[in-house]
């Protein structure tokens, strides 16, 4: 029998801290309690339409489309109240989708750019309004329902009849709900008699906020954060019961047997609403369509074909390859999409030439390049989008490109941060704001920010919330906080109602949304207006604007999405570029760079790649030395295997074995687990590491088509269907033993497959970074202070720390210098010689002996731009200071900005390297306040003070840490040292130790992870005066300890080392928190670089 | 108007006990021992659940047999019902 009722008024959590469930939670509850169709009408928005879509299209429910739109009734003379919209028609989706974007455009108009609360004036829905069914709206917002608890029943009448004017009898619906509120039968009564006097059916809905019951409570929680109001101050706003979740159709029908009309009008209508979003958005990308694309690709293919690969040896292998591409593109329509590539990176090549400057070092360096599978198309190569030779690196383009591609494919580039983000803006201005717009991204809650949140609402102690919050870490995996309140606060705090409601809370909320953002570099471009397809929103950033669907909602709609990608280390590259054509006068060319240097080699097989893109991580350090990668095919191996993929599917030990055994033994066979997988696993030793390699192995294996088995990766790497995995796992069995293979084999190799589960690299997008990880080290070998320069100026990026990237350099001799008012210029700067501490040598040593650096005054925290640049600009055009008086004098820098340069040691150059002396100096000559501007202070001639107590080296480091970050004077563990017990060795010793002795050792810790695949274990890295170890905390041990983990800087452990050829680490027993002398030292100490799992 | 107002406990109009009879689906027929000719309004109130004192009530708004209008609460889990005086 049919369901007897259809809910057509439905939040998701895409309402926003209003609904309390995904999508994809109610889409599958609608289908076990019957429902055959339902409507998803989320605030403002359709952010999380196609999300429904999709889920109920996997499982048999018919989505309707729609958005409950707050209008400023000014007509009737209210505020903003609501109406529930319902698609009916592709061209009430255009529509609505224009409404929603016009409600949203004026939401960032305060100057600090926060969202405002998006509204549209009922007046402009006139005319636009073709194919949508209005619903009057919501018992407490609805434009016509709110007027009866307000006592306005005239107004409401009025708001009633204007609807009519405006959406016609046939699309309008009197909106009748039962949240089991004091007036429901009156306020429903009344409405039926506004519908018989308007002439229109009343309409029955249940105003959905969650899937389930239980789920209320969060929606509670969530109304009272999204008002900054506690739990209980926000009863007034809250729905007050539990009626608002999804029930039965039945259930439903029973809820309104007094209005059996109304119910049956949901059916009715749902019959009329067959608008399919993800089958009708009608979207082309510009160039789609167009007959001349094609020839227009092949000739700029060919003039570059002629410029790289005319005469060579790769000429026929790469012409039909070109051949064979080509094709493939033209038969899938694709032209015009790559032709829209490259239009981008010319017009990327513009922005670069104008942020770099025309005559930079860095100017012949291309604008972008290439990541991702886009990688491997000999066409992406010779129109630029990739800088990879796929025929000279052997990589195929089958995954990116084949006869069966369902969806458009996706090209990923990267530029450096500044070409981007101007980038951006001229992308908009060349398509126009209409027709280009950017990806959004939707955070979602993380157990730390949730444990504030809700614990702020059921108004718990702030001591408490804090001290369970920072334990909480930074990811959504909420199954160990049950287990840190009882340790934090105790089993009867623990067992509080409001701790376990927070516990709660916590566990439903984590990995839903909680606010929409921006994603990193995702741009949709259109030929039609984007707001017929989707609605666009203006964005946090100034001129930039967002489509109101995330990646994943994009590519299901099908949309041409182009991902460029910020990445620090091109960043870093280009200055490192630029600033070794300022030091040396040398102008290096990293397209034409050796790429067999042995000692770059060397370097990187010693692990010594602190500051490298890639393989700097602790556990990329560590399978250097076991993997000794000879050429960039091994590198990028390298970086492919270091990824969950590759970890969970177990191939990370065979496949260093298996190397082993090649270099001892050239003629070892490598063992296979079938023959037939010899060919798609090779050239990694039977083991997969490459995404493609999934497809690849269940082409050859199960007899897989291509589109097949690129729906068997899908699968498995975005919303894991777990229905889905099993149905391909039948068919592979089947496909496997039709080969004849043994199902134990075949059951193995799926397994393998679904191990790596597609978290992995494809390997072109390895090839690509392994060539960055190459030149970035390479840098670092030729230039190392230009490139820790470099890096330092483009920080935060990458693994570790500015100090930890200080100190490392140090040991291998480069000097860094603190900052100096004589010396440093505003970023840091690499100089030859540190003129301020020594005087001045013979410059030709110092040549021999290679630069420093200098650290930049904009490394000082709290020190405003402005100060900094005066600092320097005035000494370029005066001269060095030569007295604290001189300097405050000529910049007018107020007093407590000379007191931070003083702290920060930036005055030793003036006070003979005494910082008491330079901190009384500062005083004393801004004494009075900042000068006036065009009124400078009068150098006061000081008197020397003597017998001022002198700074201990504490002291010194706090400032240091304090100021800057980074330790100049001495490490602390280099002080602590003395206090330490002598069995307490150096990190140097304990690397040296053999395997198996238990050692006792000191540092501070520069990093911590806790990666999903370690399963509990956490990984730390310490730092002493002498070097670095890699500690290993089992998971026993890191759950005892956990608090201390997560807040210890310094910390003493007990344990054994371990060692894998030259790999070393110390699986620790026992640690414990090192107290410093004075204890507001441990806050000045720079936190660790964390990497913890996310859900 | 949710009704929250209509609380009893330290709500100053006092809840008593009740003597209710209910039909089939749970709605009141009578209340100390006067018949109920309709019910105008029925509510739930919800609140609390993050304190030791959680609220999970079903209010209904009756006239009786004698023309009173009664407002009436069940109070849950346990299931007793009070008359709520104005």
């Amino acid at each position: 029998m049919a369901a007897p009722y259809v809910e057509l008024h439905c939040h998701s959590a895409f309402s926003f801290l209003d609904g309390a469930s995904s999508p994809l939670e109610l889409a599958a509850r609608a289908a076990d309690l019957g429902y055959e169709a339902m409507a998803l009408t989320d605030h403002d928005g359709l952010w999380g339409s196609m999300e429904f879509a999709t889920a109920c299209r996997g499982i048999g429910i018919r989505a309707i489309t729609g958005s409950e739109l707050t209008v400023s009734a000014d007509r009737s003379g209210g505020s903003s109240r609501h109406l529930t919209i319902l698609v009916e028609s592709a061209v009430g989706y255009r529509n609505l989708c224009g409404l929603v974007s016009e409600a949203h455009a004026g939401t960032r108009e305060r100057p600090d750019r926060r969202a405002g609360r998006p509204s549209i004036s009922l007046d402009r829905l006139e005319g636009r309004t073709e194919g949508l069914v209005c619903l009057t709206g919501c018992a407490g917002m609805g434009l016509v329902a709110s007027t009866f608890e307000e006592g306005r029943l005239e107004s409401g009448r009025r708001a009633a009849l204007e609807l009519l004017e405006i959406f016609g009898r046939d699309h309008l619906r009197i909106e009748i709900q039962r949240p089991f509120w004091r007036n429901d039968m009156a306020r429903n009564r009344w409405l039926e008699a506004v519908a018989a006097k308007t002439g229109v059916p009343t309409v029955a809905t249940g105003n959905v906020h969650a899937h389930l019951r239980e789920r209320s409570r969060l929606q509670d929680a969530m109304v009272a954060t999204s008002h900054g109001l506690g739990i209980v101050e926000s009863e007034h706003l809250r729905r007050g019961n539990t009626s608002s979740c999804l029930v039965s159709p039945d259930e439903m029908a029973h809820r309104f047997r007094c209005h059996p009309g109304a119910v049956e009008e949901t059916v009715e209508l749902a019959g009329r609403l067959t608008f399919e979003l993800d089958r009708e958005l009608g979207y082309r990308y510009p160039g789609a369509g167009d007959p001349g694309t094609d020839a227009r690709l092949r000739e700029l293919c060919t003039v570059r074909f002629d410029a790289l690969y005319r005469g060579t040896t790769r000429e026929g292998e790469a012409a039909s390859r070109l051949t064979e591409e080509l094709g493939v593109i033209s038969r899938l329509g694709l032209s015009g999409f790559f032709l829209l590539h490259h239009d981008l990176l010319e017009l990327a090549r513009e922005v670069a030439v104008e942020v770099r400057g025309r005559d930079s070092a860095r100017s012949v360096l291309p604008p972008g390049r290439g990541r991702g599978s886009s990688v491997s198309s000999i066409v992406c190569y010779l129109t630029g989008l990739s800088h990879v030779d796929p025929v000279e690196a052997g990589l195929f383009p089958g995954r990116f490109l084949n006869d069966e591609v369902t969806s458009v494919p996706d090209i990923d580039l990267d530029f450096p941060r500044d070409i981007r983000a101007e980038l951006i803006l001229r992308i908009h201005e060349r398509y126009g704001t209409e027709r280009s717009a950017l990806v959004a991204s939707f955070p979602t809650y993380r157990v730390k920010g949730a444990v504030r949140e809700f614990g702020k609402a059921l108004g718990l102690p702030s001591g408490e919330i804090e001290k369970v919050a920072r334990a909480a870490g930074h990811g959504r995996d909420p199954s160990t906080l049950s287990g840190d309140l009882e340790r934090l606060l105790g089993s009867e705090r623990a067992s509080s109602k409001g701790w376990q409601s927070v516990l709660d809370l916590t566990g439903q909320a984590c990995g839903l949304p909680r606010h929409p953002s921006q994603h990193p570099g995702g741009m949709i471009i259109s030929t039609d207006p984007l707001t017929d397809v989707c609605p666009v929103v203006p964005a946090s950033m100034h001129g930039r604007q967002i489509v109101q669907w995330d990646k994943d909602s994009c590519q299901d709609a099908g949309f041409l999405k182009i991902d460029l990608l910020g990445l620090g280390m091109l960043s870093a590259v280009e200055r490192c570029v630029d600033e070794i054509a300022r030091v040396r006068g040398e102008r290096v060319d990293l397209s034409r760079i050796d790429l067999d240097d042995e000692e770059v080699f060397g370097a990187i097989r010693r692990a010594e790649t602190t500051g490298v893109f890639q393989i700097e991580s602790r556990a990329q350090m560590q399978l250097l030395p076991r993997l000794l990668p000879r050429d960039l095919a091994d590198l990028a191996v390298q970086i492919a295997l270091v990824r969950p993929g590759p970890i969970q599917g177990g191939a990370v030990h065979p496949y260093v074995e298996r190397r082993k055994m090649l270099r001892r033994d050239p003629e070892y066979r490598v063992p296979y687990s079938h023959p037939l997988v010899r060919g798609p696993l090779g050239e990694t030793l039977g083991v997969i590491i490459f995404q493609e390699q999934v497809i690849e192995v269940a082409m050859e294996v199960a007899g897989f088509t291509a589109s097949r088995a690129e729906g068997l990766r899908r699968a498995m790497s975005r919303r894991r269907s777990h229905e889905a995995i099993l149905a391909h796992r039948e068919s592979f069995m089947e496909g496997a033993g039709a080969r004849g293979v043994e199902p134990a084999v075949a059951s193995d190799v799926f397994e393998s497959i679904l191990a790596f589960s597609g978290f992995g690299f494809p390997k072109s997008h390895s090839v690509a970074f392994a060539l960055l990880a190459y030149q970035s080290a390479w840098l670092k070998v030729h230039y190392g202070p230009e490139y820790l320069c470099s890096l330092l100026n483009e920080q935060p990026m990458g693994f570790y720390p500015p100090d930890s990237l200080v100190q490392e350099a140090r040991r291998s001799g480069i000097p860094v210098w603190p900052p100096d008012v004589n010396a440093s210029m505003f970023e840091c700067t690499t100089e030859w010689e540190d003129s301020t501490d020594h005087p001045v040598r013979d410059s030709a040593d110092r040549r021999r002996e290679g630069p420093g650096v200098r650290i930049g005054l904009g490394y000082i925290r709290g020190l405003e731009e402005e100060a900094g640049s005066t600092v320097v600009r005035e000494r370029e055009a005066g001269g060095i200071f030569e007295t604290v008086p001189d300097l405050a004098s000529r910049t007018g820098i107020g007093r407590p900005q000379m007191e931070l340069l003083a702290w920060s040691g930036a005055l030793r150059s003036l006070s003979a390297g005494d910082d008491t002396r330079a901190l009384w100096d500062a005083g004393v000559a801004t004494a009075g306040g900042p000068a006036t501007a065009g009124q400078m202070r009068i150098p006061l001639p000081l008197e020397p003070i003597a017998g001022l107590p002198q700074p201990s080296a504490w002291d010194r480091l706090r400032a240091e840490y304090s100021t800057t970050g980074i330790s100049f004077d001495a490490h602390p563990l280099e002080l602590l040292r003395p206090s330490l017990d002598p069995e307490v060795i150096t990190t140097t010793a304990a690397t040296d130790s053999p395997a198996g002795e238990e050692i006792r050792t000191a540092g501070l810790v520069t990093t911590r992870q806790s990666p999903l695949t370690a399963k509990g274990t956490v990984f730390l890295l310490i730092e002493d005066e002498c070097g670095a170890l890699n500690l290993i905390v089992p998971r026993r041990l890191a759950d005892r300890y956990r608090q201390l983990i997560r807040t210890a800087r310094l910390i003493e452990v007990q344990g054994r080392i371990e060692r894998d050829g030259r790999t070393v680490s110390l699986v620790v027993r026992h640690l414990a928190r090192i107290e410093l002398p004075a204890p507001e030292l441990e806050g000045s100490i720079p936190a660790p670089n964390s990497f913890e799992a996310g859900r | 108007m949710k009704g929250l107002d209509s609380g009893a406990g330290s709500h100053p109009y006092p809840a008593h006990r009740a003597s209710v009879i209910v039909d089939d689906e749970g709605l009141p027929t009578h209340v100390g021992g006067r018949e109920v000719t309709s019910i105008r309004e029925s509510w739930l109130v919800e609140e609390g659940w993050w304190s030791s004192r959680p609220l999970h009530r079903h209010y209904f708004e009756l006239v009786t047999v004698s023309g009173n209008n009664l407002t009436v609460f069940r109070s849950l889990p346990e299931g007793a019902w009070f008359v709520q005086r104005a």
